[in-house]
């Protein structure tokens, strides 16, 4: 799993894996979580595949981020990124936007 | 999901089987074995093919298409006569089309040129019979797509290209679900994919999905493995209610779900004008119903088809719209529509094989059922016997009666997956010809046994193996017409490739009437490349195999086909890769011939069944040389805690297979066991130390990583006749000679635990 981190107190930047299946949802929200608190870019670049559990750890991940006021950004999508969060009616868009229902 | 997106591929599948048929009917006329109905076939595939190409506007296609059709015409109304020549030229047109469906479907660009060419030497067999009714403006290059084929000779079969947009087509008349999905935790928990189940939902027909995501919540409070999602998906579809269930049977108690049925009279949107073909390809689509509802189908022509096939759509009972009582019989009247632009396409030529398109996962899922079947009755059996129960008893006898029914059951469902070799074979002519243009040289192909069934997972995976087999043979077996004339031989080289089925695998020869490998300079190529010491000494068999060593070309200077990279090694290695064999035989100034050994399934394996501490293991047998008791001058130790066996002089790793997979923590005593040989895909000689042979038998292949997760040394597992789950072993993983892999390794596998 390809992880890119430079100083914590700068913006930091996260590679996501090929594949975010079921099981690779577990090791991306600790990753995150690892690495809250700091402004982070989020590269979707080599996404291949997305499941519903990574879906939801990254829309989580946004809404955390913003709660903290701290910018959260996803770039490069890949195809299979956009392709795979349009068939679960979201959108990289979407998925930055997202807040927690208070 | 893009319902464009889905017609387009089918599209050009149909495409792909269309442009088979017209190779294999332009082949059949030049070798005269053509009548009427093969050239009606022939016109049929062009015709059909600019039709769907007219639709996704695919101008380039339709334009060459369009130019063959009008030439084919000629031929077909006896104004042209089918010379060897205009064949060739119709040949070469053939792959100009392939080219152009290609590029159409993967992007890239066709060699204009070469397309400008053909388009001209199509138009001179016209010659000055531009006024033959399906020359039409669009015969111009750079007209507008084409203008409607007026009397084209297809009876009725108006062709009135038009711009539709589809996805409204695929609306028309279709019920529509609305399904709201909230999983829960457990649903993930059980490996099921939302995003799956919601894919699966969309192929039923086009719909629109929105997601909930109010329930997520801040990531420290997240369950990255729990359920926060929920979805919406207004789908339209031709298939009934019962169809969308299906797909969330599995999940039905891990979720909450509910499907209800949106009355909407305005999705029955009337389109006039569409193309029949169009209309059939949609209707084909979305499983032999109608998909242009509304369409003209009142229209009097259309009506009597009506009366002549009444069971047209009986096979899918179509949910009637709201409020229009007529409907299922317009309905009925539309899928006849449909068909009938099919129904009279085949009223010209031959009938279209009764055939229907499957999901593969549908069949693969039945064939693992069936697995299930076999091994559920081996077990009733066996506790039959246990029972004490005669042999000759009545549940004893009804027993073997089923086990015969499910032996014949596995055997037909695995039919299902077999295919004849033509599909691959029937590229073949037209590699050959391109090869033998570059080459110069003259080259014949015969193929035999196209016939020959075997699993499909093996054939797509045949293809390239063969290609570039039979490049060598052309480029390296096969010799100049000047050459061959020297040695006494006829001009034109064959090239022969046969297919057959001979003890369980099927065997393809390719063999050539060329030169035979040279081995001297066979030789001299692997001294020169370090790739033998000098003065081994290699019996003829040995050399010819040098040419699959890896970094081995015999090609002095790069050619145009042999400088792509890919050598005899890689052929090995793909063929060795779906559990086959490759050998030579050649003959100096009669040819050579390969032979390739393959396994007729990839579902089912032949196996050795061994025993490793308490387990039962399966090794492949493809990868088995030999098996031998070990014997106390042969075992030597070697550093820490590593053995070697010497087998006929050569040292060998033995690998301890118990310690190895982690059932036992004290080495095997190598005395007591068996070591087995093998080789791994690089050839790796190792030898598997192993506590006892318990037979040999095929065995039913169940993926783990599906089931369960990778395990590496794992391959695969089967279960045996007594349910007990046997693992299959990843030969090449377990034998990793070297020390730091199987440290490396061992590691890997008790993270795995």
């Amino acid at each position: 799993m390809a992880r890119k981190k430079t100083a914590a107190a700068s913006a930091a930047s996260l590679e996501l894996p090929a594949v975010l299946d079921l099981k690779a949802a577990a090791p991306l929200a600790e990753q995150l979580l690892a690495m809250r608190g700091s402004p982070i870019t989020v590269s979707a670049a080599q996404v291949e595949r997305i499941g519903a559990q990574c879906a939801q750890v990254l829309l989580s991940a946004a809404a955390t981020w913003k709660s903290d006021k701290a910018s959260f950004a996803i770039t490069g999508a890949s195809d299979g990124f956009e392709s795979g969060l349009r068939l679960m009616g979201l959108s990289t868009e979407r998925l930055m936007e997202q807040e927690i229902a208070q | 999901m893009d319902a464009m997106a889905e017609i387009r591929a089918t599209f050009f599948e149909e495409c792909a089987e269309q442009l088979a048929e017209l190779e294999a009917g332009l082949l059949a006329i030049e070798s005269g074995e053509a009548d009427a109905d093969t050239v009606n076939a022939v016109f049929r595939a062009v015709h059909s093919i600019k039709g769907g190409a007219g639709a996704f506007n695919l101008d380039d296609l339709v334009h060459f298409a369009h130019v063959f059709e009008t030439t084919l015409d000629e031929l077909r109304s006896n104004r042209l006569e089918a010379t060897l020549d205009v064949v060739r030229v119709m040949l070469r047109a053939a792959d100009v089309l392939a080219d152009l469906v290609t590029v159409a479907r993967d992007g890239g660009s066709v060699d204009a040129v070469r397309t400008r060419g053909l388009v001209e030497e199509l138009k001179a067999l016209v010659g000055g019979k531009k006024d033959a009714p399906a020359a039409a403006p669009a015969a111009s290059d750079d007209g507008p797509i084409f203008a409607p084929m007026v009397g084209d000779g297809m009876d009725g079969l108006d062709f009135v290209p038009v711009s539709v947009d589809l996805s409204d087509m695929m609306d028309g008349g279709e019920s529509r679900y609305r399904i709201q999905f909230r999983p829960r935790a457990e649903l993930y928990a059980k490996a099921n994919e939302s995003a799956r189940l919601i894919r699966e939902c969309l192929a039923l027909g086009s719909g629109e999905v929105t997601c909930d995501t109010s329930a997520i919540p801040l990531l420290t409070d997240l369950d990255p493995e729990g359920a926060y999602l929920a979805w919406t998906i207004e789908l339209a579809s031709e298939a009934g209610e019962p169809a969308v269930r299906e797909i969330f049977e599995f999940v039905e108690w891990d979720c909450d779900l509910s499907i209800d049925r949106i009355l909407d009279a305005s999705a029955m949107a009337a389109d006039d004008g569409v193309d029949p073909e169009i209309a059939a390809l949609l209707a084909r689509l979305a499983g032999g119903a109608d998909a242009a509802a509304d369409e003209p189908a009142a229209d009097a022509p259309m009506a009597e088809v009506v009366e002549l096939k009444p069971a047209a759509a009986a096979a899918a009972p179509k949910p009637a719209p709201a409020a229009e009582a007529p409907a299922p019989r317009k309905a009925e009247r539309a899928a006849a529509a449909a068909e009938s632009g099919d129904a009279k396409a085949a009223a010209a030529g031959s009938a279209p094989a009764a055939t229907i398109r499957v999901d593969l996962e549908r069949v693969d899922r039945l064939i693992d059922l069936v697995g299930e079947l076999v091994i559920h009755q081996v077990m009733l059996s066996q506790r039959v016997m246990q029972a004490g129960l005669a042999r000759a008893s009545d549940v004893a006898v009804g027993l073997d009666e089923l086990e015969q029914l499910t032996r014949e059951i596995q055997d037909s469902v695995m039919a299902i997956r077999a295919q004849p070799v033509k599909s691959v074979f029937q590229k073949l002519p037209r590699l050959v010809r391109e090869v033998a243009d570059i080459t110069g040289k003259q080259v014949r192909l015969i193929t035999e046994g196209e016939w020959t069934e075997v699993d499909k997972t093996v054939i797509e995976r045949l293809s390239d193996p063969l290609t570039h087999m039979i490049r060598n043979a052309i480029d390296h077996g096969v010799e100049r017409p000047e050459k061959r004339v020297a040695a006494g031989k006829g001009e034109e080289g064959t090239v022969r490739v046969a297919a057959m089925h001979r003890s369980g695998r099927i065997v393809i020869e390719i063999s050539d009437d060329g030169a035979g490998i040279n081995r001297q300079v066979v030789r001299k190529i692997a001294v020169d490349k370090g790739l033998i010491p000098a003065d081994a000494s290699l019996s003829d068999e040995e050399t010819d195999n040098l040419i699959f060593l890896p970094g081995f070309s015999t090609k002095e200077e790069v050619s145009e086909l042999s400088g792509r990279g890919v050598g005899m090694d890689v052929v090995k290695r793909s063929i060795q890769a779906l559990g086959g064999r490759v050998s030579i035989a050649s003959k100096p100034g009669e040819g050579s011939m390969f032979t390739m050994s393959l396994p007729l399934t990839l579902a089912v394996l032949d196996g050795m069944i061994v025993s490793a501490g308490d387990h039962t293991l399966v090794v492949p047998l493809t990868a088995i040389i030999e098996t031998l008791k070990p014997k106390p001058a042969e075992v030597r130790g070697f550093g820490n805690d590593q053995r070697l066996i010497e087998v006929r002089g050569n040292f060998m790793p033995l690998v301890d297979v118990a310690r190895q997979l982690g059932y036992r923590e004290e080495p095997t005593d190598a005395l007591s066991g068996v070591a087995i040989l093998v080789e791994a895909e690089n050839g790796a000689r190792s030898a598997l130390l192993v506590d006892g042979i318990q037979g040999q038998r095929q065995v039913v292949i169940k993926s783990l990583e599906a089931n369960y997760g990778r395990v590496p040394g794992v391959a695969a597992a089967t279960i045996l006749g007594d349910g007990r789950v046997a693992l299959i072993i990843d030969v090449d993983v377990v034998a990793a000679t070297s020390r730091f892999e199987q440290n490396y390794f061992s590691s890997g596998l008790q993270a795995a635990e």
